[in-house]
């Protein structure tokens, strides 16, 4: 019932699909052999996208989630900032250009721009300090941003 | 007097104080949608059009995954199942061998029956060992021939002669008579048995009378003295080994290292298994399923046992005793606005090993061995507390007691070494694994995080 919305999830703090796939079958396997906690006091889905989430987390938690931020932080400081951003891009695109981002960034990009967390939320799940989130959250959109640009830009010329 | 102004105050409160009225239809849609957008942009400010574009495009977007992810996981709960029936068929089968191994060993070496017609010194390696048995026999016939005379000395009211009996008085000529016969047999044989042994240990070459009488004499002397030697030693070795057959050892038992942190100790790890209690469910509500708990310790546990071991084989040990554990793990939730809460539980076991130790290596001194043992488990009690910190200061605390059901079972195969102290007395040191199944049973510890654990016990041994 919930598989393509978590999947969706998953894809979008993987790198790749077959990490989300990984993603995907740890977290269902805890929902399963945890469903008896389920109290029922909340939404059940609610519950599964925070197990898949948490899963998804502590997958990256294991890796240096952060260790290629320095390259991209180079890159971005040769980019300009004054285009406008494209609202009809598809959401395959903005997936592959989630799925591009540097772990570090993708995850506190999708903490922060789609789930909704604070900084200092995000600090105490990554074990980072709030400034860390928030430099990384930023860099990560500009990051996005310069990437549509050009996709944008790519496009036009291509039409 | 009321002022005209009162008057109309009171009319639009009589008219309008329960004034109600359904709102107009789409309004709490409306409503709603403003909120979404505004919720979009939140905090964030509205300048943040990609976090705007990622949010709205992300809301809702989902993708099945591959058939091949399910097959997976069917698989993975496959393997579970079977990995959890081969550790239980594992256990059984340890326990079964363990129950069965001290009645195989009575069964299949029962004392050494003696066929009849065949004397115990046919049966006895050595040449000395023989004439000390042929002497010894001789020595219990004329012993029993004495016994005998002094029955029959007892039985008469005179016995003359004698220096043992009767105030002195000699042995009438018929005692004498058994007496001197009786001699003569322990002559006999005691001549017997030197000429035996002179078969097998002298030169071949013929004494001349008065050697071979002077030999003689030295020969019964040694045989004689070698026979007290043999007989005590004999004594000596037989209450050694009665001693030592016994031994009780007092040990105290840890895990080496410090606390342990780490995210396989984590509630929702998938490999973890615990019953879920009335504490574990209020920890998992107030957490939110575990998801604001951000460390789990588990303290070194302490074990203290007392050991009794019986010596069933030569090098092999029959071991028993009670033993006494004491768990501890603490869980500290995420600190939010300056506050974060403590689940802290100890858990209280007394167990049962059952098991065998072999002597890989037995010196005088010193002994290296290995053993392996089940146990189990039956919980004492668990003592659970909540602890509140503000400011990381404790500002409030709860705690309760509550029974452990079910059992705990292990199993421990340690190698270790034994010292000699003094007397009796033995220093021990122990080092190996332990397995710990039917985890699901039991509250959560660090034996519900991992089955297995390395174990250190060190103690004192008694032999007796």
């Amino acid at each position: 019932m919930f598989a393509p919305k978590m999947y969706g999830v998953c894809l979008r703090y993987a790198k790749d699909e077959d990490t989300a796939q990984d993603y995907l079958q740890e977290g269902f396997i805890r929902v399963f052999s945890h469903l008896g906690n389920f109290r029922h006091e909340g939404s059940l889905e609610g519950w599964v996208r925070r197990i898949i989430v948490n899963t998804a987390l502590e997958k990256l938690r294991k890796t240096d989630i952060f260790k290629n931020s320095l390259e991209v932080e180079t890159a971005l400081n040769k980019a300009s900032d004054g285009a406008q951003v494209i609202d009809q891009i598809n959401t395959a695109d903005l997936l592959q250009l989630i799925q591009s981002l540097p772990s570090g960034f993708r995850t506190v990009f999708n903490l922060y721009a789609i789930e909704g967390y604070t900084h200092q939320e995000i600090g105490d799940l990554l074990r980072i300090s709030e400034g860390t989130s928030k430099s990384q959250y930023s860099r990560a959109r500009q990051w996005l941003q310069q990437r549509i640009i050009q996709k944008e830009k790519s496009d036009g010329k291509a039409r | 007097m009321e002022k005209p102004g009162d008057e109309l105050k009171d009319l639009f409160f009589e008219n309008l104080h329960d004034f109600e009225m359904k709102p107009p239809q789409g309004l709490w849609d409306s409503l709603s949608q403003k909120l979404d957008a505004e919720l979009a942009v939140g905090n964030k400010g509205e300048s943040d059009k990609v976090l705007i574009l990622f949010r709205q495009k992300f809301a809702d977007f989902r993708k099945n995954p591959p058939e091949t992810v399910w097959n997976k996981i069917e698989q993975h709960s496959i393997r579970q199942n079977r990995r959890r029936l081969l550790i239980f068929a594992t256990a059984a089968a340890a326990m079964l061998l363990l129950a069965l191994l001290p009645l195989r060993m009575m069964i299949f070496n029962p004392v050494t029956e003696i066929p009849s017609g065949l004397s115990k010194t046919s049966q006895l390696s050595t040449p000395l060992e023989q004439v000390v048995s042929n002497a010894r026999e001789a020595k219990a016939q004329t012993e029993t021939s004495q016994q005998r005379t002094s029955k029959t000395l007892a039985m008469s009211s005179f016995a003359p002669g004698s220096e043992s009996h009767a105030g002195n008085q000699p042995l009438s000529p018929e005692v004498n008579k058994q007496e001197v016969e009786y001699n003569a047999v322990f002559e006999e044989k005691v001549n017997e048995a030197i000429v035996s042994a002179e078969t097998k240990f002298l030169p071949e070459e013929k004494p001349t009378p008065s050697e071979d009488r002077m030999s003689r004499a030295l020969l019964a002397a040694r045989i004689l003295n070698q026979k007290a030697d043999f007989e005590l030693d004999d004594q000596r070795r037989k209450e050694k080994t009665a001693r030592e057959r016994y031994n009780v050892s007092l040990a105290y038992g840890s895990v080496p290292g410090g606390s342990v942190s780490a995210t396989e100790l984590l509630y929702e790890n998938t490999n973890v298994r615990y019953r879920n209690d009335a504490f574990q469910s209020e920890m998992a509500y107030q957490t939110s399923f575990y998801e604001e708990i951000e460390s789990t310790d588990v303290n070194p546990p302490l074990t203290l046992g007392l050991k009794l071991s019986y010596q069933v084989g030569k090098r092999i040990h029959l071991e028993t005793g009670i033993s006494y554990t004491s768990l501890s793990v603490i869980s500290k939730s995420v600190e939010m606005e300056n506050a974060y809460n403590e689940y802290e539980r100890s858990l209280y076991y007394l167990g049962l090993p059952v098991g065998l130790r072999w002597d890989a290596v037995s010196a005088k001194q010193f002994r290296l061995y290995l053993a392996q043992s089940v146990m189990i488990e039956k919980g004492l009690k668990a003592i659970n507390r909540n602890l509140h910190y503000e400011n990381n200061k404790l500002f409030e605390s709860s705690h309760f007691g509550m029974n452990i059901p079910g059992f705990q079972l292990s199993s421990l195969t340690t190698a270790g070494a034994d010292l000699s102290l003094y007397n009796n007395f033995s220093m021990f040191g122990e080092a190996g694994l332990q397995v710990f199944f039917l985890n699901s049973t039991q509250p959560f510890s660090m034996r519900s995080a991992k089955m297995a654990w390395p174990v250190f016990q060190t103690g004192i041994r008694m032999n007796f």
